[in-house]
C-alpha cells in the first residue's frame, strides 16, 4: 500500500478554489484510483481551520461577500469535513511534540510523521519549496505525481485478506483503545481482559469466557482442563490446521484421525463411532473454512460414550449452527484471534468458551500456571494470558464485527453462486448453519498450474492445507494417509481465494473472472 | 484626518500616539500598489481527457465542494470575542511569515 500524505498547502487547495487547486484535486483523485491511502496530520487541524478560513474569506471577499471571522470559521470547518472525509487522520505521536528547536516546526511535525511509514512506501503531496528540498524523494508535488502516475499506474494491490481497510474504518477506536492500555499500564489482566470476555460471552451466549495467549493455547488448555493426559485419545479430523494434532501429542495423548465429508470437508460424524474406545476421552471437531460440523450428531454420539465435545472453532467464531453461535455448541469452544481469522487481534490471542462451572475454573487456572491464588499453585498450568493491548485490539473490532459477518456471508454467498455459474466445484455449505469463510475453497484439478497463473494475475491464493495430518513427518506414525482417503484426495485439490469482509465486488468479479477464464 | 501607521503582520501601529472615543469604527487606508500581492501563481495544466472517467468524477465531486464553500449562505453567527480576534491574528502571523518566505499557505 502506498501513502500520501497531504500537506496543508495541498488540503488548503481542495479546499478553496485558488491556483493551485486543479492540480492537487487532480492529484488526489488519482492516487485515490492508484489505491494510495491518503493521510491528513491530525496536528494540523487548527491551522487548516485559519488558513481555510482566510482563504475562503478572501474568496468570498472576491465575489463581493464580507464574512465575518466567526462566520468563515464555520464555513472552513464544514469545508474540511467534507474534504477529509475519505482521508484517514495521522494520528500526532509525541516525537512530533518536541519540535521547538527546528527551524519550522510546523513541518518539523510534518517530516517526523513520514517516519512511522515503511521506508519507501510514503510521501507527502506538497506545493511547497521548503518541504520538497526538507525531505527529498519523500515529498512530490501534484504535477510530479500526475505525471508518474500516469506514466507509471500503481495498481491497488489484492490482498488475500485485506486488513488495512477494516483499521482504516475503525482507527480512531483502535487508537484510543491501545493509548488507554498505555496510560493505566495494567499490560497482563487489565481491565479490557473482563470486558472483552463479557462480550465474548455475550456474543456467544456461553456463560463464561476465558481469553487465552492464542487459539493453539485455548486447544492446549482445554485438554488439560479434561485431564488429557498420556495414554488418552482424542478423535479428531486429519484435515485442519496442525495445532488441533498437536495440543493432543504434546499432552502424551493420541489423536485417532477419522476422515472427512467430501463436500464440507469437516470431520465425518457417521464414522466417529466406531474409533471410540475405553481410552476415548474427547472429540474434538474442527469448523473447517469458518462453518460449524455436523455438532448434533456429534454431541449425540458423545453423550452416548459420556465424552466432553471441544470444537476447534479457531475459523468459524461468528458462524451458526442451528441458530447458535459457533464456540457455544458443545462442552467447550476454542477460538483463536489471529491476525487473519474472522476475529483477529494485532499479534496472537485466543479464547474459550463453556457453560461448565468446573470446566471455567480449571481453564482459569491452568492459564495462569494452574495458580487458584497468588503464588499457590493447585495445578500444573501455562503461561497461557492474552494480553491487556490484543483485548483492546479486540474490543475495537468487536464493534465492527456484526457488519463484517453480514459481509462474509453475502460475499461468500456471491463466490457460491458465481463458483456455481461458472461450473467450479467448491466446499458446500449446509443449510442449518453459516459459514463465516474464514476461507472460501474451491476444489481444482492442476492445482499448481492453476496457483501460477493466479499468481502472474496478481491474485494471491493460499492452501488450506496441503498435506493431512496423518501425512505429516512428525505425525504419520499414528494413523496410515489411506486410512482417511477422502482427506488424502481434498488435500490436492483445495485452493484458497481471497476473501474477508472488506473484499469488493470489483475483486470478487477478478478473480471469478480469472477463475473461469483457467477453466 | 490623516495619520502615518505601519503594518507589521496583519496589525497596524499608529506612529503616534492616539485615544479614540469609540472601540470599533470604519476607516479608508491607503496602501502602496507594490506591496500588494496580484500576480496569480499559474500551474501547468492538465487535459482532463488523460484521466479516467472515475478520476473526472472524483475531480467534479471536489469540485462540487468548492463552487458551494463560495456561494452557499452563511447563517449568521455571534460576534468575535477578544480570544477569536487573537487567535485570528496568530494565525495571520503565521501565514504572513510564510508569504514573507515565498511560500504558499
Ligand atoms: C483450525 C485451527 N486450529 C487452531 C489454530 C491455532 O490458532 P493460533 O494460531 O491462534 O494458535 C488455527 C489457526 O491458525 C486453526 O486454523
Amino acid at each position: 500500500m502506498n501513502h500520501l500524505l497531504l500537506d496543508v498547502n495541498i488540503v488548503v487547495d481542495l479546499c478553496v478554489a485558488r491556483a493551485g487547486s486543479p492540480n492537487s484535486l487532480a492529484a488526489v483523485a488519482l492516487a485515490r484510483e492508484q489505491g494510495f491511502q491518503l493521510w491528513v496530520y491530525a496536528g494540523s487541524v487548527q491551522t487548516l481551520e485559519y488558513v481555510v478560513a482566510s482563504e475562503l474569506r478572501y474568496a468570498r471577499q472576491k465575489v463581493g461577500d464580507a464574512l465575518s471571522g466567526n462566520a468563515v470559521r464555520q464555513l472552513a470547518r464544514q469545508v474540511l469535513g467534507e474534504i477529509t472525509i475519505n482521508c484517514q487522520w495521522l494520528a500526532a505521536l509525541a516525537k512530533e511534540g518536541a519540535v521547538f528547536a527546528d527551524e519550522d516546526p510546523e513541518d518539523a511535525q510534518l517530516i517526523r510523521s513520514l517516519e512511522r511509514f515503511t521506508a519507501g512506501t510514503a510521501r507527502l503531496l506538497t506545493r511547497d519549496g521548503r518541504m520538497l528540498e526538507r525531505c527529498g524523494d519523500a515529498a512530490i508535488t501534484p504535477e510530479a505525481f500526475i505525471e508518474q502516475s500516469l506514466q507509471n499506474p500503481s495498481k491497488p494491490k489484492f490482498e488475500f485478506i485485506d486488513l488495512k481497510t477494516q483499521q482504516n474504518a475503525i482507527r480512531p477506536q483502535l487508537e484510543q483503545n491501545i493509548h488507554r492500555v498505555l496510560h493505566h499500564g495494567t499490560y497482563i489482566m487489565g481491565k479490557e481482559v473482563e470486558l472483552l470476555e463479557a462480550k465474548l460471552a455475550a456474543y456467544t451466549g456461553a456463560k463464561h469466557c476465558i481469553t487465552v495467549a492464542s487459539g493453539t493455547e485455548a486447544l492446549l488448555i482445554s485438554l488439560m482442563a479434561l485431564g488429557i493426559g498420556a495414554g488418552d485419545e482424542v478423535i479428531t479430523t486429519p484435515f485442519t490446521f496442525v495445532a488441533t494434532a498437536e495440543v493432543i501429542v504434546l499432552l502424551g495423548a493420541k489423536p485417532v484421525f477419522v476422515d472427512i465429508e467430501p463436500d464440507t470437508c469437516n470431520i465425518d460424524a457417521r464414522l466417529i463411532e466406531v474409533k471410540i474406545t475405553e481410552r476415548t476421552k474427547a472429540i474434538m471437531p474442527v469448523s473447517l473454512y469458518g462453518q460449524p460440523a455436523d455438532m448434533d450428531e456429534i454431541n449425540a454420539i458423545a453423550a452416548k460414550y459420556n465424552l466432553p465435545v471441544i470444537e476447534d472453532a479457531a475459523q468459524s467464531f461468528g458462524a451458526t449452527y442451528k441458530g447458535k453461535k459457533s464456540c457455544n455448541l458443545s462442552t467447550i469452544g476454542c477460538t483463536s484471534f489471529f491476525p487473519s481469522k474472522p476475529l483477529g487481534c494485532y499479534g496472537d490471542g485466543g479464547a474459550i468458551f463453556t457453560d461448565d462451572d468446573d470446566i471455567y475454573q480449571a481453564c482459569r487456572e491452568i492459564r495462569i500456571h494452574g495458580q487458584s491464588r497468588r503464588y499457590y499453585h493447585t495445578r500444573v498450568g501455562v503461561g497461557g494470558r492474552m494480553d491487556t493491548l490484543q483485548c483492546a485490539i479486540v474490543l475495537a473490532k468487536l464493534e465492527r464485527f456484526d457488519w463484517e459477518v453480514e459481509q462474509r456471508l453475502a460475499l461468500g454467498q456471491r463466490y457460491n453462486e458465481l463458483m456455481d455459474e461458472a461450473g467450479v466445484q467448491r466446499v458446500q455449505q449446509r443449510d442449518d448453519r453459516t459459514s463465516v469463510f474464514a476461507q472460501y475453497t474451491v476444489l481444482v484439478e492442476k492445482r499448481s498450474e492453476l496457483e501460477a497463473r493466479f499468481r502472474e494475475a496478481g491474485i494471491p491464493t493460499a492452501v488450506h492445507y496441503p498435506v493431512p495430518l496423518n501425512e505429516q513427518p512428525a505425525y504419520q506414525h499414528l494413523c496410515c494417509a489411506d486410512c482417511t482417503p477422502i482427506a488424502q484426495d481434498k488435500a490436492q485439490r483445495v485452493m484458497s481465494l481471497p476473501m474477508g469482509a472488506d473484499l469488493s465486488l470489483t475483486q470478487q468479479s477478478i478473480v471469478c473472472q480469472a477463475l473461469s477464464k483457467l477453466f | 484626518m490623516q495619520v502615518e501607521v505601519i503594518y507589521h503582520h496583519g496589525t497596524l501601529t499608529f506612529n503616534r500616539p492616539l485615544r479614540f472615543r469609540q472601540a470599533h469604527f470604519t476607516m479608508q487606508v491607503d496602501i502602496p500598489e507594490q506591496v500588494v500581492e496580484t500576480e496569480e501563481v499559474s500551474f501547468p495544466a492538465f487535459d482532463l481527457s488523460l484521466f479516467s472517467a472515475e478520476v473526472r468524477a472524483e475531480i467534479a465531486r471536489l469540485e462540487a465542494i468548492q463552487r458551494l464553500a463560495i456561494s452557499q449562505p452563511v447563517p449568521k453567527v455571534e460576534e468575535e470575542t477578544e480570544e477569536q480576534r487573537l487567535r485570528w491574528a496568530a494565525f495571520e502571523l503565521r501565514n504572513e511569515t510564510r508569504r514573507e518566505q515565498g511560500r504558499d499557505l
